[in-house]
């Protein structure tokens, strides 16, 4: 009884320390939702008010068409363009090196893998002035290939596939080869399909990286028309003084409302990806 | 023996008997993984012995001259890599700390755990541009939102980002507020792939809520305990956006950190040969400790 009534108080201290901690985590989101609905000039007044009156989307429609600052339109086109790209070459390269690593036996396997799981522990400044260089040397910086080719580097899609590779039954593509299928053909048509969940799972967070990145895109992109969002973000910034923050806020709403939307539609698959990636097998 | 015809074509066809069919599915990656891996961190090595600058194509050996510029007391670097330590110091626990309370208490059943789940992992998809906007407009000094409830509350404005140590927390908070999303999912992970049955057992044997916590949870987390532990040292050296989009180092150089000062000497300066030597000292740094942290803490772990 008396252990009941203990567990009972952690129970309740718990619950409330977890409703006051989310509540801080969504306030900064809120808030400056509330200000990006706001005029200009009821953002600074006091006393401060949540719900915008009156509630406009006047400030999206000026970080869309204005240009001042940079052009936020142009740059959700082109963190479009380049995510998509990325996504769509990270499956199909990362899918056919998994494939071997997975399922075939040949010299020198255990040193692909090896150098494919250390790889995932280099942090990016160790090749971050290489890099650079070779882009500057090869006339690619400023172009969307110099933010998807080093992307396409990361050996990160390679293991997370073939770990779930091995998890897809031996005798469904074995019942294929017997039949007479080049294995070029099992892949595709067996292994590929069946790879499915892990596929989405690598598209999503190859989409969140590409979008998100922010210090590769500083480097290499000075050429305002073909910024990515973060990178633009920032530019924009710095034309727009403090009394605009409700036009600010709407860039940044902008800039980070297709993360935030498909995470809400993601989140179980984000869940899973964790464990995948979380060093399991 | 098989004469040179039939040799090519075995090479190019995509049957089994075929001996380097392994790497023609390797071929794509490993082209891009030699490319803009491998490659650039061999030149980097070999860069960072050098004088090299963007403005001037000479580029002279220099030997070690770049590695020792680092120890003359009172260098930038040394300062900003105090820093980074501090930061990581700082953040390390409070992210461990936080992001397994969180995950343990909405791994239980209590009302709701979806929606807190949700709240608390929104931020980790938020770019880190949008994340400065967002917190040095509720920061701000004069028409911040949490320095007017700090007033209303009868306490007085704070100075945020332009007091030396308040600065660094912020910094912390920060990446605690945008990291807690991918350390806390992780960490459910971890639970919800531990077998009920051992937990069960136990409550037969008699244990309470914290021995299951503490001889169960925590030596079956001890896989994803490192592994969380090691990517947070890795990042916690990499903090980058969100110094310099929110003190800019400042106030003075308190908050300056090491990929500050690498991105400063390499493209502020064009010091491409400084640069490269810095980072083989960090990564050096980080290196050593990975080490340490596998070594202390895989002891014992099954995998």
């Amino acid at each position: 009884m008396e252990g009941k009534i203990k567990y009972n108080i952690l129970y309740w201290i718990g619950y409330i320390f977890l409703i006051i901690l989310a509540l801080i985590w969504i306030t900064p989101i809120l808030w400056s939702l509330s200000t990006s609905l706001k005029l200009n000039e009821n953002t600074y007044t006091y006393p401060i008010t949540w719900i915008p009156n009156p509630i406009t989307i006047k400030n999206y429609i000026t970080v869309l068409t204005s240009g001042r600052g940079a052009n936020i339109g142009l740059a959700f086109i082109n963190s479009t363009i380049v995510s998509t790209l990325t996504i769509l070459l990270t499956i199909i390269i990362d899918s056919l090196a998994a494939y071997p690593l997975a399922r075939m036996e040949f010299k020198g396997k255990s040193v692909v893998f090896a150098i494919v799981i250390g790889s995932l522990f280099i942090p990016i400044y160790t090749v971050l002035v290489p890099r650079f260089m070779m882009f500057w040397k090869l006339s690619l910086l400023n172009t969307y290939w110099c933010l998807v080719f080093p992307a396409l580097a990361s050996s990160y899609g390679v293991f997370m596939l073939r770990q779930f590779m091995l998890s897809i039954p031996r005798e469904l593509e074995e019942a294929a080869l017997i039949d007479g299928c080049s294995r070029m053909r099992t892949f595709w048509s067996i292994i590929f399909p069946l790879t499915r969940p892990a596929l989405a799972t690598l598209s999503l967070f190859t989409f969140l990286s590409s979008w998100n990145d922010y210090l590769w895109p500083l480097l290499t992109l000075n050429d305002p028309t073909k910024m990515t969002l973060p990178v633009a973000l920032t530019l924009f910034r710095t034309a727009y003084g403090n009394w605009e923050m409700g036009t600010v806020m709407a860039a940044a709403f902008t800039g980070t409302a297709p993360t935030l939307i498909v995470y809400f539609f993601t989140q179980k698959m984000i869940v899973k990806g964790m464990l995948t990636s979380g060093l399991k097998g | 023996m098989r004469n040179k015809k039939t040799g090519l074509r075995t090479i190019f066809s995509l049957s089994d008997k075929n001996p380097i069919l392994p790497w023609l599915f390797l071929l794509p990656f490993l082209f891009f993984f030699l490319a803009f891996m491998v490659y650039p961190m061999i030149q980097g090595l070999y860069i960072s012995f050098t004088n090299y600058t963007l403005l001037s194509e000479k580029a002279s050996f220099v030997g070690l001259r770049n590695y020792q510029n680092f120890l003359r007391p009172g260098d930038l670097f040394l300062i900003s890599l105090g820093n980074t330590f501090k930061y990581v110091a700082l953040a390390l626990p409070i992210l461990l700390g936080i992001g397994l309370l969180t995950a343990v208490v909405v791994n239980a059943p209590i009302k709701g755990r979806m929606l807190f789940r949700t709240a608390l992992s929104a931020p980790f998809v938020i770019n880190v541009a949008s994340v400065a906007l967002l917190w040095t407009w509720i920061l701000d000094r004069e028409i911040g939102l949490v320095n007017y409830y700090f007033q209303r509350i009868g306490l007085p404005k704070q100075e945020w980002i332009y007091h030396p140590f308040s600065a660094m927390m912020v910094i912390v908070m920060v990446s605690l507020w945008g990291g807690l999303g991918s350390i806390m999912l992780t960490f459910l992970a971890g639970l919800q792939d531990i077998p009920q049955e051992f937990y069960e057992a136990a409550i037969i044997d008699g244990a309470n809520k914290w021995n299951l916590f503490r001889y169960i949870t925590i030596p079956l987390l001890k896989p994803i305990l490192l592994f969380v532990g090691v990517s947070q040292v890795v990042a916690g050296f990499q903090v980058f956006g969100q110094v310099v989009l929110i003190t800019g180092g400042g106030p003075g150089y308190s908050t300056r950190v090491a990929m500050q000062h690498l991105y400063e000497v390499g493209f502020s300066w064009f010091r491409l040969g400084e640069a490269a030597a810095l980072s083989w000292v960090l990564f050096l740094i980080i290196m050593i400790f990975t080490i340490i942290q596998f070594r202390y803490l895989s002891g014992r772990v099954e995998y």
